[in-house]
């Protein structure tokens, strides 16, 4: 790119790549934890299921 | 969970909004404005400065509007909404102090000094980190609940501390864009044109993104709290 | 009962006091309330007698301080203009320190010892227990201030015993146990409750500290008025917030 930022453009750009790296770890903190959540869920509707399926058979 | 259509249309509606503001907002401050004479591209972080400020004093302050409705009504979904701005704003917060440190290495010559702006930052994120400590070190949610929604506001007077320390002490070197100070006490906007335009740009979209990953953040609140209960809902089963 | 019981035990219990004074006019809600000053005065009183006898506290708290200068003449290595400038870091620093030692046994002991219940059961406002709790802290830290004072006075060769400085120490120390007892009655309940009073008070009280060893340094360097002034004046609007906070939040910290 050509384009002309001014001056201390490495400075502009480590600002801004800051900016990016903790915005970026917000957000996937909290994707990932999303994640982990959701499989949880699946995890816990399976495991429900079985005991149904459990009592089922057993009475 | 379940969120009705409407609200989760109208988040992601809001998710997208968020993203395409910053990106206009990005395109703004990096190639719209000219490069500024004395401070050069240096310049160009003080719009997302300034922006995650506003986003960190938008979470703050609504993290006061929380606990004091918390202490009100003690309906466990304000201690949520809590703690989401709490976590949002210090994310808000970080980038505030990191893209000031960035811009002061090149025009101060120094990534941190002991100004007190700087200090009054400092300490209002230890503050809100504080919080979150105060919160993992009490085990009974009721009472964790309601001593988050005093310290929350409590740690409030750190964020009035950074906004008044100037105005009673005119010794720092941090520039002061907007306000009354000791200098001109009558209040001013000292800047104009387009780097005026785009600043106010970059505001209003770091105050919609800081309410976007809030809204998010609560629903993944809900959803941590929604899955706890059904765990021991099915251990008990067993 | 009489009026103004003797107690046998160490754990003086306000709520004898409290009770034994009856009430001069039964309050509208249910429970008759002892008037508001009375019984700051009572939960204060309490502390300082419980103190006086064991002296558990401020033994530790002076001997600490002792340490501290200590620590500190050594590790700084002072000349006599370093001195000068160094001391009102230093005065501050302990008192703050010694302070936390004091602020964390206050309601600590109060808890272990069950007493905390009986207070809280106690016909009185919840915020007169808090000023009263508040007065108790109060004081014990001004005791080490002076005892601080003088000691740096004559270890440092720095006159400290100035009435401005007195001011500002008062200040200060008012704003610092005000954050300091609202917050402990928190941390108490907290898992890790000797870490936690400190990371939770530190950044609470750090407006008020620095204010404070700002105006100090300005006050003993002669420095002209409008040096200190503004100083005092933030120090007097933290410790105002600070005692709104704790008259209007301490009510919720210690319901049960």
């Amino acid at each position: 790119m050509d384009f002309d930022f001014g001056k201390y453009t490495e400075y502009m750009v480590l600002g801004y790549a800051a900016m990016a790296l903790i915005l970026a770890l917000m957000i996937a903190s909290m994707a990932v934890r999303f994640r982990v959540l959701r499989r949880q869920q699946e995890e816990i509707r399976r495991l429900e299921a079985e005991i149904a399926e459990e009592r089922r058979r057993s009475s | 969970m379940t969120y009705s259509d409407s609200r989760t249309r109208l988040l992601r509606g809001l998710t997208i909004a968020a993203v395409v503001l910053f990106v206009i907002g990005l395109y703004l401050a990096l190639f719209w404005v000219g490069p500024e004479r004395q401070q050069g591209a240096a310049q160009r972080i003080f719009y997302v400065h300034l922006g995650s400020f506003l986003g960190s004093f938008i979470a703050f302050g609504a993290a006061v509007v929380a606990g004091i409705a918390y202490l009100r009504t003690r309906n466990p979904r304000w201690d949520t909404f809590g703690l989401a701005n709490v976590e949002v704003g210090l994310g808000m917060a970080a980038i505030t102090i990191v893209t000031g440190m960035t811009w002061a290495r090149p025009i101060w010559n120094t990534w941190w000094t002991w100004d007190p702006r700087l200090t009054s930052v400092a300490i209002m994120w230890l503050a809100y980190a504080a919080y979150l400590m105060l919160r993992s070190g009490i085990e009974d949610p009721e009472r964790r609940q309601r001593f988050a929604a005093v310290y929350g506001i409590i740690a409030f007077a750190s964020v009035l501390f950074t906004i008044i320390i100037i105005r009673v002490r005119p010794d720092t070197i941090h520039p002061v864009v907007a306000g009354p100070t000791q200098a001109d006490p009558t209040g001013s906007f000292e800047v104009a044109g387009r780097i005026r335009d785009t600043l106010f740009f970059n505001l209003f979209t770091f105050a919609v993104i800081t309410v976007v990953l809030v809204w998010h953040r609560i629903r993944l609140e809900n959803l941590i709290q929604h899955v706890m209960r059904r765990k021991l809902e099915v251990l008990s089963e067993l | 009962m009489s009026a103004n019981p003797e107690p046998t035990t160490h754990a003086v219990s306000a709520a004898e006091g409290a009770i034994a004074r009856p009430a001069r006019r039964a309050g509208r809600r249910h429970r008759p309330l002892t008037p508001f000053w009375r019984a700051v005065g009572a939960v204060a009183w309490k502390d300082l007698r419980a103190e006086m006898r064991s002296r558990e506290l401020i033994n530790s708290m002076v001997l600490f301080t002792f340490m501290t200068v200590m620590v500190f003449s050594l590790a700084l290595e002072l000349d006599k203009e370093a001195r000068q400038t160094t001391v009102a870091g230093v005065l501050w620093v302990t008192i703050v320190f010694a302070g936390l030692i004091g602020l964390g046994r206050s309601l600590a002991a109060e808890k272990d010892r069950g007493s905390l219940d009986a207070l809280l059961l106690t016909p009185i406002d919840r915020s007169a227990l808090f000023f009263g709790k508040m007065i108790g802290n109060l004081l014990f830290v001004l005791v080490i201030a002076l005892v601080l004072l003088a000691l740096l006075t004559v270890l440092f060769n720095v006159t400290l015993l100035k009435p401005l400085l007195i001011v500002v120490m008062v200040l200060g120390t008012v704003g610092f146990t005000t954050a300091g007892t609202l917050l402990s009655s928190m941390s108490v309940h907290a898992r890790a409750r000797e870490a936690m009073l400190p990371i939770i008070l530190m950044p609470v009280v750090l407006p008020v500290l620095i204010s404070a060893v700002r105006a100090s340094v300005a006050i003993l360097e002669g420095l002209p008025r409008d040096d200190w002034f503004p100083w005092i004046q933030l120090l007097v609007v933290a410790d105002a917030i600070f005692l709104a906070a704790g008259y209007g939040l301490f009510d919720y910290v210690v319901e049960e």
